[in-house]
């Protein structure tokens, strides 16, 4: 088409008036009082630890076309800053009557994207108590701290080695801080505070982003509850150990626990025990109510909670003589007839609130029917990472049915596949055996898998309704032929086909129990739970990441420097007996001026005691001057803290704390437990090992790690990958064919390349353009520069560009890659240069056109329609959009030459183009025309390569005809 | 020394990332991923390098009134006003940039990627013709997997979606795969050159 | 054969393609404009992905990833896909994460989640979230920073919420809980998956393609480094099909819809006419309508095509033209 200035205008003008066709807003200014949302209510949510609301509202109803609810709050009515919004389908609405928004646990406060400044919120009037989110300036932000419970998330290495030692005067003295930048956070994340008051407001934004008026701030005050109760608790008594067993399903939220405990509670105590809970309900919400009641169930057991993490939820205790006794804990229970007796689980949380779980009765068994977990097992670090694994693995591999279908419609023949777990131990399965019977018990046919593809084909003499499998396994190692697996597969009439029932291995069902492996490291009090695998699972693998982080509440800043204040001690590690952290401090001084603060309160808590007369008092000075003691033993005995204080250098100091830290966090020791979920589980001893692996830290550093390497397991990083052998050793033999066929081309010795007709025909086609007067097209793929097919395509430009330059033809280079870009304009003016001409450069004449793909091609199909270009060139990667360019040139009757590695679009480019460079000729086009030694023996080294492949192709496909595998399994598997 | 120095970082940094690829340790997988941050950092200047080209060619169309220079007025016009659409009212749905794509940027794209159904079956009828044996053959695959490929395939017997399904998996994987060994080779001879500094005519010009 | 005849396939064969792109939008505008039923044939590929993402269904430790690389241009054929993805994944209630590399994907990804949405009480942080838009040069760091920890990989929402403090990502960690990866692309992006997300990490990728792209997957399917693959338009009909069938079954016996079977899904059809399935959930399936009428219009061309070649040649006397 010829644009003349009146299509032009009125395109535009097209443009223009698209424009106003855009949903215009369908509210009036005056009835915007009618969007304000109505209802608004916030609200205590139950059974949290007292930092969250719920906020509701009435939604607007869906003619009003809303599209987000904003939600903003603060502490006072003045001042409220946007806290988050609510997105709403604008075609459908929301369907129900009442619309939530949680504000709970933490969510973020400030970081590196917020606003620079604070900032008003758009569209409201002057005296709008809105504003934008948080900003990062301290000065607003700062005074907010006060507000909220803050907690800073900083990685280890910034919180050690980035931080500023500020000097802050207290009421009692200067106190020494962290200061930390908001860069060095990788979070800062705030919680609402028990007790206080927030204010909220909500407003609606319409389809077309207009900010409605805001609701009338409201108030919500959070209150700390007692924890959520658990679902389930299970107990069981193993007699002839007299072992009480005791296992329960976790509650979600974990974050509102401190303690975890156990009650024992004779029957006949029920309705007292009842009656307690009740009191401690009242008690829970109405403060002012004083509870009478003692708890009539008695404490056997209690534990830290774990929190943040997952713990283990099963708990032996043992009774021995009649009597459950914990000296730590004060217990000292007798028992008696297990039968009178129920059992109580607890959660208690931080502010002392305990919620009990429902009573259970205890079931008493035998040990024998415990699950067996006389499985071998073991741990050990993963190899071929970089160091952030260990693998347990245990037993011997598994195989189970997994589906079946038919595949004839008399459903006498189906197809079953299968699949196998196994471990490293046993990480090459040579062959399976698969006995297949029929109802009456005759066996069908017999199938060895010696390649295992999950699938197997087996026919029936006639349709069954059960099939039954006896699986077993030969791999590396001794599997042992007793090892029997047995499936059915039985007809279930709701989905019409062979399903695979229950799994058995020697009689025994494999999934009616679970594994769940437990870690514990040197700086946590508490197991943990690192992954739970089925039954028929034999390994999992533990990720001990090298990322670690300290947490730190954050309540006091620097406005001046910009800098959050944090405490600056920290703990290195716990003691031996996982209790009490081993505290030390970023600054040296500070260490030494604690310790004399212990010595000063105990040299106070000593006079004290002994003026006093009261008994009472002198226990509970007693127990507080053996706290104060054992920290300044600790402190002034412990390896590291002495190592620590050796160091003369600060940083060094720092790095040595840092390697402790490491080792403590990242060495793990391992249980397992068996269990089937009803507390009749086996617990296995932590895994320890004889042979102790050497690990690379120093003496200094390993002193305080007795047990690392011996039950506590560190990952270690690997330099090689092993499994890559087979890559790397075809990569040498690669390398070595190229410099070998590089030498003999320099000896002049003559390399035969078959001829390539599209690469023949290069020449000609520019001729043919220069001839007609007209520009050539070249389009170097759509791809970006990392693909190499865009490489090979520049360097067939850079020879094209070349002869058209000699030609005195123009040549244009549409581009779709930013990147792309500059280096075909670099290469395009040095051919022009090169071919001596350099005046007949036109540095427009290499463009970018867009990104976008199919826009792209409309583009460059107007090139060739207004251009007229007499040959195109298609060289490099090329798409879906392949068809539509070369159609179109071919509709202009341009000579056509295409090449690319994109097999897909290759057939394209055969029936469109005149000429077509297939895969690998692309790359050999550069070679082909440079004809030089170097090119031509890189290109002679890549076909003996090819023979090399093709043979073991040949040779891997005979062997495995023959049951040979070990080619096959030579070569790694993804 | 204009040519040297760029190889040798090509030559360096080629050779590390080979060595990454074998190596799993932390050392290398830091590396790499401070690589990554390089990489994030310097391509957003590529995005102006676009768009300068884009300025210069158009403008220089306009400015020399050259035929068609109209059409280019069009691009930039569209090119300032979405962006500057973008810029003041943001991005979230409602927004004119919004409005701009769902109504102009999608459907045009869409119609460019349909043309693509009119030229397959153009290219169709011209490829198609049992001119030989072999074309004979072609031509026969063709219509049994289109066949295949919709529901009257299977109405009319079973047999030819599962004939399509072993043409598409059989002969014509065979052929991809052969296809494919020989690009992968090529591409690692391609790099390797690179590497090695035999192929340098990326870096602008010649040998 | 009289002259007319002879002069009838000889016009034919020099046919302006034009006729041919006029007779292929009739084919195809019909059969839109006015659906019938016909039968969908489910093929393996599909169901495999059908089984993988149901196998999930109600476990709270697994979720499913959305990888979204293209834009517009390619929606006809992949939007159907999404949308069936989406609710199936709503229907079972299986955590579904969404992610797009492109940014002209950021849209396309909060439309199919709308779309989807619609039907079912799902929240955004809690039964799905959406990763939003990142740029394509981070793609690769974070593919593999994804084995590690998606949390640290992906950062932020296209809300800018921290991913970490969302309530979906209470037990899902890295691949071995986000353990289907699902690529809709109109390109060879899938491979990537599979090269870094699979090999490294032993996540299942499947891929969701336009037709054109299909062969260019083929050899990853048949290896199994892809699980299942969506071909085309017809594979986003296939999975209409599947969710029709089981997902969104509903009966006294089955509220929740039903387990998948090959010999229920090979016997029952489901009629598109009528409004016992909404528009957004068939598109797919009328959509395949239209390309059967093109595809037998092409056939019949291409016969048409060879017939006048024949008669032609014979004319020539048997040469080869």
């Amino acid at each position: 088409m010829k644009l003349t200035y009146a299509k032009t205008g009125l395109l535009l003008f097209l443009m223009v008036f698209s424009f106003l066709l855009m949903p215009i807003p369908s509210h009036a200014a005056s009835d915007s009082s009618s969007y304000i949302v109505e209802n608004l209510k916030a609200e205590d949510i139950p059974d949290d630890d007292g930092g969250g609301l719920v906020l509701s509202w009435k939604p607007l109803p869906k003619e009003k076309r809303i599209i987000e609810y904003r939600i903003y709050r603060g502490v006072n009515k003045d001042t409220l800053f946007y806290h988050g919004k609510v997105d709403v389908n604008v075609k459908t609405g929301v369907s129900g009557d009442v619309m939530y928004y949680y504000d709970s646990g933490y969510n973020n406060f400030v970081d590196l994207q917020s606003p620079r400044k604070l900032k008003k919120e758009q569209q409201q009037s002057e005296d709008s108590p809105l504003y934008g989110s948080y900003p990062r300036d301290l000065k607003v932000t700062g005074p907010q701290l006060a507000n909220y419970q803050i907690l800073g998330v900083i990685p280890e290495k910034d919180f050690l080695f980035k931080n500023t030692k500020i000097e802050v005067e207290e009421e009692d003295g200067s106190v020494v801080y962290a200061g930390l930048k908001l860069r060095h956070f990788s979070g800062l994340y705030k919680k609402l505070i028990p007790g206080k008051e927030y204010f909220y407001t909500v407003f609606a934004v319409t389809e077309s982003r207009s900010y409605m008026p805001y609701a009338e701030p409201i108030i919500g005050v959070p209150i700390d509850n007692s924890p959520e109760k658990i679902q389930n608790l299970y107990s069981a008594y193993v007699e002839d150990q007299s072992i009480m067993k005791f296992e329960w399903v976790r509650s979600l939220f974990t974050s509102d626990q401190t303690n975890h405990s156990l009650y024992l509670l004779k029957k006949s105590d029920l309705t007292a025990f009842n009656n307690y809970i009740d009191e401690q309900k009242k008690a829970e919400i109405d403060p002012e109510f004083t509870t009478t009641l003692e708890n009539p169930a008695q404490l056997i057991f209690q534990r830290y909670c774990g929190y943040p993490y997952t713990p283990n939820n099963t708990v032996e205790v043992e009774i021995v003589n009649g009597k459950i006794i914990n000296d730590e804990k004060h217990i000292n229970v007798e028992v008696g007839a297990i039968e009178s007796y129920l059992a109580v689980f607890s959660l208690q949380d931080r502010a002392g609130y305990e919620t009990f779980s429902e009573v259970s009765s205890f079931d008493i068994c035998n040990s024998a029917i415990l699950p067996d977990l006389s499985d071998v097992w073991n741990v050990a670090d993963r190899l071929n990472d970089k160091g952030d694994y260990n693998v347990v693995q245990w037993g011997k591999p598994t195989v189970f049915l997994t589906n079946s279908t038919f595949l004839n419609e008399d459903k006498t023949r189906i197809l079953v596949n299968y699949d196998v777990y196994k471990n490293t131990k046993y990480d090459k399965i040579k062959n399976i055996f698969f006995n297949v019977f029929d109802m009456a018990g005759n066996k069908i046919s017999t199938i060895n898998e010696f390649y295992q593809d999950s699938k197997l084909k087996v026919n029936l003499n006639e349709p069954s309704q059960s099939v039954k499998f006896e699986m077993r396994i030969v791999a590396n190692g001794s599997t042992g032929e007793d090892q029997i697996f047995t499936q059915s597969l039985v007809f279930n009439d709701e989905i019409k086909s062979l399903q695979p029932g229950k799994l058995f291995l020697n009689g025994k069902e494999v999934n009616k129990y679970s594994y769940s492996v437990y870690k514990n490291n040197y700086s946590n009090e508490e197991w943990r739970l690192s992954k739970k695998a089925l039954g028929s699972q034999r390994e999992i693998f533990d990720n001990v990441t090298y990322r670690s982080y300290i947490y730190k509440g954050v309540s006091k800043f620097d406005a001046k420097k910009g800098l959050f204040l944090v405490s600056s001690s920290f703990s290195a590690r716990l003691d031996d007996e996982l209790k009490n952290p081993i505290m030390t401090d970023l600054y040296p001084q500070e260490v030494t001026k604690t310790l004399d603060q212990y010595k000063e309160e105990l040299a106070n808590l000593i006079t004290m005691r002994d003026t006093t007369d009261s008994e009472a008092e002198i226990a509970g000075l007693n127990a507080n001057i053996d706290a104060y003691q054992s920290q300044i033993d600790l402190n002034e005995n412990n390896s590291i803290l002495k190592k620590a204080a050796e160091f003369k250098n600060k940083r060094a100091r720092i790095k040595f704390l840092e390697k402790v830290k490491t080792i403590a966090s990242r060495s793990f020791k391992y249980k397992i437990v068996k269990s089937d979920g009803k507390a009749h589980f086996s617990s296995s001893d932590v895994y320890r090992t004889e042979k102790v692996k050497k690990l690379p830290f120093s003496k200094a550093a390993r002193k305080s790690f007795t047990t690392l390497g011996i039950d506590h397991f560190y990952p270690m990083p690997n330099w090689f990958q092993a499994d890559k052998f087979p890559a790397l050793i075809a990569t040498f033999i690669f390398g070595f064919m190229v410099f070998f066929m590089i030498k003999q081309a320099k000896k002049g010795k003559e390399l035969y390349i078959r001829p390539i007709a599209g690469i023949d025909e290069i020449d000609n086609a520019i001729g043919r353009a220069t001839e007609m007067g007209r520009p050539i097209l070249f389009v170097p793929g759509l791809s970006g520069i990392s693909d190499v097919a865009t490489l090979a395509g520049l360097s067939i430009l850079g020879r094209v560009a070349k002869k058209a330059a000699e030609y005195d033809t123009r040549i244009l280079v549409p581009v779709r890659d930013y990147i792309v870009l500059p280096i075909a304009q670099e290469v395009v003016k040095e051919a022009h240069y090169e071919a001596g001409r350099p005046d007949s450069h036109d540095k427009n004449s290499v463009f970018f056109i867009t990104t976008s793909q199919f826009a792209f091609v409309a583009g460059v199909n107007g090139v060739m329609i207004r251009e007229k270009t007499a040959t195109n060139f298609y060289m490099g990667m090329f798409w879906a959009e392949a068809l539509i360019m070369t159609e179109t040139g071919n509709t202009t009757g341009a000579i056509q030459i295409s090449g690319t590695d994109a097999v897909t679009q290759i057939p394209f480019f055969i029936t469109t183009c005149d000429y077509t460079l297939i895969g690998e000729e692309l790359y050999a086009a550069s070679a082909y025309l440079a004809r030089e030694p170097l090119q031509l023996g890189t290109l002679k080294a890549v076909d003996y390569t090819k023979f090399l492949i093709i043979s073991f192709v040949i040779i891997g496909t005979l062997l495995s005809t023959v049951h040979a595998t070990f080619l096959i399994n030579a070569f790694p598997e993804k | 020394m204009k040519r040297q120095i760029p190889l040798i970082i090509i030559m360096t940094l080629g050779f590390m990332f080979v060595a990454h690829s074998f190596i799993p340790h932390k050392i290398s997988a830091d590396f790499f991923d401070w690589f990554q941050d390089w990489v994030k950092a310097i391509s957003p200047f590529a995005v102006s390098l676009g768009v300068i080209s884009l300025f210069m060619v158009n403008g220089t169309k306009i400015s020399r009134k050259v035929p068609n220079w109209q059409y280019s007025v069009i691009t930039l016009a569209g090119l300032v006003f979405t962006a500057l659409a973008g810029f003041i009212w943001g991005t979230q749905s409602g927004t004119p940039y919004m409005w701009l794509f769902e109504n102009v940027q999608m459907p045009m794209s869409a119609t460019m990627f349909a043309l693509l159904a009119f030229y397959i079956a153009s290219a169709a009828y011209k490829a198609f013709r049992a001119r030989s044996a072999q074309a004979t053959v072609l031509l026969l695959a063709a219509i049994i997997v289109m066949l295949g490929q919709v529901p009257l395939g299977a109405m009319i017997s079973k047999w030819i979606p599962e004939t399509s399904k072993w043409i598409l998996n059989v002969p014509n994987l065979a052929a991809k795969r052969a296809i494919m060994i020989g690009v992968g080779l090529g591409m690692t001879a391609t790099s390797l050159k690179i590497l090695l500094g035999i192929e340098r005519t990326y870096l602008g010009g010649g040998d | 054969m009289n002259k007319k005849t002879i002069k009838f396939f000889d016009k034919i064969q020099n046919i302006d393609r034009r006729y041919i792109y006029i007779v292929v939008a009739l084919a195809i505008i019909f059969p839109l404009l006015i659906p019938f039923n016909s039968p969908t044939y489910v093929t393996k590929p599909t169901e495999d992905i059908y089984k993988k993402i149901d196998s999930f269904s109600g476990d709270k430790s697994k979720a499913v990833l959305l990888s979204f690389t293209h834009d517009a241009s390619t929606m006809p054929e992949l939007f159907p896909m999404e949308v069936s993805v989406l609710r199936h994944c709503f229907e079972r209630d299986i955590k579904v994460f969404t992610i797009c590399w492109i940014p002209a994907a950021a849209p396309l990804v909060d439309y199919a989640i709308n779309t989807a949405k619609e039907d079912f009480d799902v929240q955004s942080g809690i039964d799905y979230c959406n990763f939003g838009y990142k740029p394509y040069a981070l793609r690769l760091p974070i593919m593999l920073g994804m084995g590690d920890d998606i949390a640290k990989a992906v950062e932020t929402d296209s809300q800018g919420r921290k991913i970490e403090n969302l309530e979906i990502m209470q037990d899902i960690k890295n691949y071995d809980d986000m353990n289907l990866v699902v690529d809709f692309a109109a390109s060879g992006s899938a491979i990537q998956w599979i090269t870094y997300a699979r090999a490294k990490f032993g996540a299942n990728i499947a891929a969701g393609v336009t037709a054109v792209m299909v062969a260019d997957n083929y050899p990853y399917l048949q290896t199994g480094q892809l699980m299942g693959m969506f071909r085309g338009l017809k594979g986003a009909a296939e999975y209409e099909k599947l969710v029709d069938v089981f997902a969104s079954y509903k009966s006294e016996d089955h509220p929740h819809g039903r387990p998948f079977s090959k010999e229920i899904i090979d016997q029952t059809r489901v009629a598109i006419t009528g409004d016992a399935v909404p528009y957004k959930y068939k598109k797919a399936r009328i959509g395949m309508n239209a390309q059967s009428v093109a595809h037998i219009m092409m056939i019949f061309f291409i016969l048409i095509g060879n017939i006048g070649y024949f008669i032609t040649r014979k004319k020539v006397g048997g040469k080869h033209v």
